[in-house]
């Protein structure tokens, strides 16, 4: 199955909204789902094959915090989630994912968004002297 | 049995880069680690925000001391597709012969490293004065031997010349006789076999769950290689070998690094002897339309992953920068439990760490 099939499956599946697959140069395929989506939406990825997850961005989109999933097997697909600004939370993928960990926690400690269901406790880049809340 | 912390780093001459591993052991025996990086972040992601596009391929190039190229090289790409431009063929064979140099240069480089750590100082000697022939080569091509400034945005910027060509060449015979002596080292050598076999184990369930990428991915079974997975530059143009082995261990490791890198030498010689004529860029405009773009490249470590995001001003929206010693690191505590305390140097050395690439 490739990513293009994978994809329309997880649009009629999921019964995303049209316009919600766009293209990414080079070769990406992208989608942009909703947070509370994110969960099932990658179980889904990891029963059809998609199980290698490159890393996760955090990017203002308008002055709104996005997170995109780079994903890649035999092609590239990224999912865009736009997160709500004031509440800056998602549910962790470590549990499905745990080579997840160490990106969420980048983002956590760089964008600040609680990954719901991971307590990252320990930090990874900054120091022990730094605010996470700054 | 009593549990002491062994604090390795961030300063240490294990480890040649800042990285702190907390080692909790029971005797002698590993029961768990803890690491932390951010030793040598130097905020290259928003310092990119800053900078126009051309002066971010210098930025992007400070990112990895040892795989300066393969950074420039997938920055430039992304780049490249949201302006639409096709590189002349000419430029995208440069292009790759410099990546398949610095795969060779890093492969070597990380021999000695790991030859060093287990007390093989011939052999670290060896390993660092072949890899002095791979650096000769970019130098000559490039006039510098760690950042090249080979790329810009439309292409390359230096051409290779008939002589140059014929220096090249001499160069790789050499480095294709001394690589196949250490191959044969590493084949069957006893105390190394004793050092590295069977040591910090993974699995390729490990290595699907973690993500992990690169030689370290090869080395466990799992056939990955976006060189021919993804093709890009000159690669859908070339024939080459994409080594697996099953053991997963650091000997494993050690064997696909070093098949890689006689592999890599072949590969320049066929770059050598079908580059094709014509010029070596296109002009590009300094400004780039608004949109994003993702680029990945083949390092010597693994998969490395740019996104990039316009807004249509000279300077980008925002640059991500994936690179595969962080996906690496993960694997580490995975590696070290279970292991003796004397193993623990070698497991840190097999994975290849690159901690620059890590914090960016």
């Amino acid at each position: 199955m490739t990513i293009r099939d994978i994809v329309k499956k997880l649009i009629t599946q999921f019964r995303l909204p049209a316009g919600s697959q766009t293209h990414i140069p080079q070769n990406e395929m992208a989608l942009k789902i909703d947070g509370k989506l994110l969960h099932s939406i990658i179980e889904s990825l990891l029963e059809n094959g998609i199980w290698h997850l490159t890393t996760i961005t955090a990017v203002k989109k308008n002055d709104n915090l996005h997170l995109l999933y780079h994903f890649w097997m035999h092609g590239g697909l990224t999912l865009d989630v736009p997160m709500i600004e004031e509440k800056k939370e998602i549910i962790s993928i470590a549990d499905l994912i745990p080579g997840a960990e160490f990106y969420e926690r980048e983002i956590f400690e760089m964008d600040n968004v609680t990954f719901i269901g991971k307590d990252y406790l320990e930090l990874l880049f900054r120091s022990d002297n730094t605010d996470t809340k700054t | 049995m009593n549990r002491i912390i062994i604090p390795i780093g961030p300063q240490h001459p294990l480890i040649k880069e800042p990285l702190s591993v907390r080692l909790l052991l029971e005797g002698e025996r590993v029961v768990d680690s803890f690491l932390r990086l951010g030793y040598v972040h130097r905020g290259i992601e928003r310092l990119a925000e800053e900078r126009s596009f051309i002066q971010n391929i210098h930025l992007m190039e400070r990112v990895c001391g040892i795989c300066s190229h393969v950074h420039t090289t997938t920055y430039c790409q992304a780049a490249e597709a949201l302006l639409g431009v096709q590189v002349p063929e000419r430029g995208l064979f440069i292009r790759t012969l410099l990546c398949e140099l610095e795969r060779i240069h890093s492969h070597l480089l990380w021999l000695g490293v790991l030859a060093k750590n287990m007390g093989f100082e011939t052999i670290f000697m060896y390993a660092w004065q072949y890899r002095e022939i791979s650096l000769n080569i970019m130098e000559l091509i490039s006039g510098g031997r760690v950042s090249h400034s080979v790329n810009v945005i439309g292409g390359v910027r230096i051409d290779i010349s008939q002589a140059q060509s014929g220096e090249i060449e001499l160069g790789l015979q050499k480095l294709e006789e001394r690589s196949a002596q250490l191959l044969n080292f590493v084949q069957n050598d006893r105390s190394f076999h004793l050092r590295t076999k069977d040591i910090a184990k993974l699995t390729i369930d490990d290595i699907k769950k973690l993500c992990v990428v690169g030689p370290v991915a090869r080395a466990s079974g799992l056939d990955i290689d976006l060189r021919r997975d993804a093709p890009y530059a000159a690669y859908p143009q070339l024939d080459f070998r994409v080594y697996v082995l099953e053991q997963g261990d650091v000997w494993a490791r050690t064997m696909i690094r070093l098949l890689e890198t006689l592999e890599s030498v072949r590969l320049c010689r066929r770059i050598l002897s079908r580059l094709p004529h014509g010029s070596i860029s296109v002009d590009t405009p300094r400004r780039i339309p608004p949109g994003e773009a993702v680029s990945r490249c083949e390092a010597p470590r693994g998969e490395v992953l740019y996104y990039i995001l316009t807004d249509g001003s000279q300077n980008p929206a925002r640059i991500k920068i994936r690179t595969p010693s962080l996906t690496n690191l993960i694997t580490l505590p995975l590696q070290l439990k279970g292991l003796n305390m004397a193993d623990v140097s070698v497991a840190i050395s097999g994975v290849d760490l690159c901690i620059s690439c890590a914090d960016r």
